[in-house]
């Protein structure tokens, strides 16, 4: 999460951060507002469904695999980016957090993510019926890169709490689709 | 040589089995699972087991009217694929019936063909279920 108030946040920029109830019946709804929020900001139904998508999976891991509390969910436009970040509670040296990193790493290590998203789907092939979660999970991060054209972070932003981000570059065109005149700039 | 006809409703997800001409599944709703209680993976597995079973030349899977769905989908959707593959290999083939204006599908369905193979066709034509009405009698799936 890079700012805290609004005042850090120029103007005209997406800017949208939410405090979630740690629970798996949100998650569609915040799905829908995610989509809504970008659409009308940056004028990008495609961009906004991915990103709405990208904001949905985050969710789901840190529902599956956060501890119980509060989620924060932050979606804004940085530097030609739109980053959306979700951060939740983690248990002290939790294994969670190495598997989430070692996914990360897996995805990283392809030359291209939708290569990532192709293992991630064959690893679930090759297992069959047998496929554990744990295939989902890295299938949903794969397709969070793949998908949603996303580069993934993870890091303990605080002591106890998890920070898993999906920056997305944005091009010119994208982003402020609706300009900032100079009186509102002021 | 027809599925049995059949609908289940769970969460946002409604799944019809049987839909005419008898070998229709169509997935509608939003499915968003955990994958802790595979309900749609014992679904496919026993309509697998049913058209293996009365012999159907071809199953349609029609996911046109299915807006969202999440990874849990995507997994079961290859496992399908999975079974359809074998060994031992269906006596069916698998026809997807897909709307690539929902956003989810446009990556990761053609995607699919990598594991169908020849087993696995996929219209893309971005019909409406609702089209289909009109179009019975006349329409042909293979088309």
């Amino acid at each position: 999460m890079a700012s805290n108030t609004l005042d850090n946040v120029a103007p005209g920029r997406l800017h949208l951060r939410l405090r979630l109830p740690f629970s798996w019946d949100c998650i569609e709804a915040v799905r829908q507002a995610v989509s809504a929020v970008i659409a009308a900001s940056l004028n990008n139904e495609l961009l906004a469904e991915q990103m709405a998508m990208v904001a949905s999976e985050l969710l789901e891991n840190a529902v599956k695999h956060g501890e119980t509390g509060p989620i924060e969910l932050c979606v804004e436009e940085i530097d030609g980016q739109l980053d959306i970040a979700i951060g939740n509670a983690i248990e002290p040296d939790s294994v969670s957090v190495e598997q989430l990193c070692a996914r990360i790493e897996f995805i990283r290590l392809f030359p291209s993510a939708k290569e990532a998203y192709l293992a991630a789907l064959s690893a679930v092939y090759e297992q069959g019926l047998a496929s554990a979660s744990s295939t989902q999970s890295t299938l949903g991060l794969a397709r969070i890169a793949a998908e949603g054209e996303c580069l993934l972070q993870c890091r303990i932003s605080r002591p106890g709490w998890l920070t898993v981000s999906a920056l997305r570059r944005i091009s010119p065109q994208q982003a402020h689709a609706h300009p900032v005149s100079e009186e509102t700039a002021q | 040589m027809i599925l049995a006809t059949r609908k289940v409703c769970r969460g946002s997800t409604v799944v019809e089995v049987g839909l005419s001409p008898g070998n229709v599944v169509r997935i509608s709703g939003v499915f968003r699972e955990t994958g802790e209680e595979p309900w749609l993976q014992d679904l496919l597995v026993s309509i697998h087991e049913e058209a293996q079973r009365v012999r159907l030349d071809e199953l349609v899977l029609d996911l046109r009217a299915l807006s969202y769905a999440n990874a849990e989908g995507w997994r079961n959707l290859v496992l399908l694929l999975r079974l359809l593959k074998g060994p031992p290999r269906a006596s069916y083939k698998l026809l997807m019936l897909t709307n690539m204006t929902h956003q989810w599908q446009r990556v990761g369905i053609p995607t699919l063909s990598v594991f169908g193979g020849s087993m696995l066709n996929i219209d893309s034509r971005n019909t409406s279920p609702e089209s289909d009405v009109a179009d019975s009698g006349r329409r042909s799936w293979k088309a």
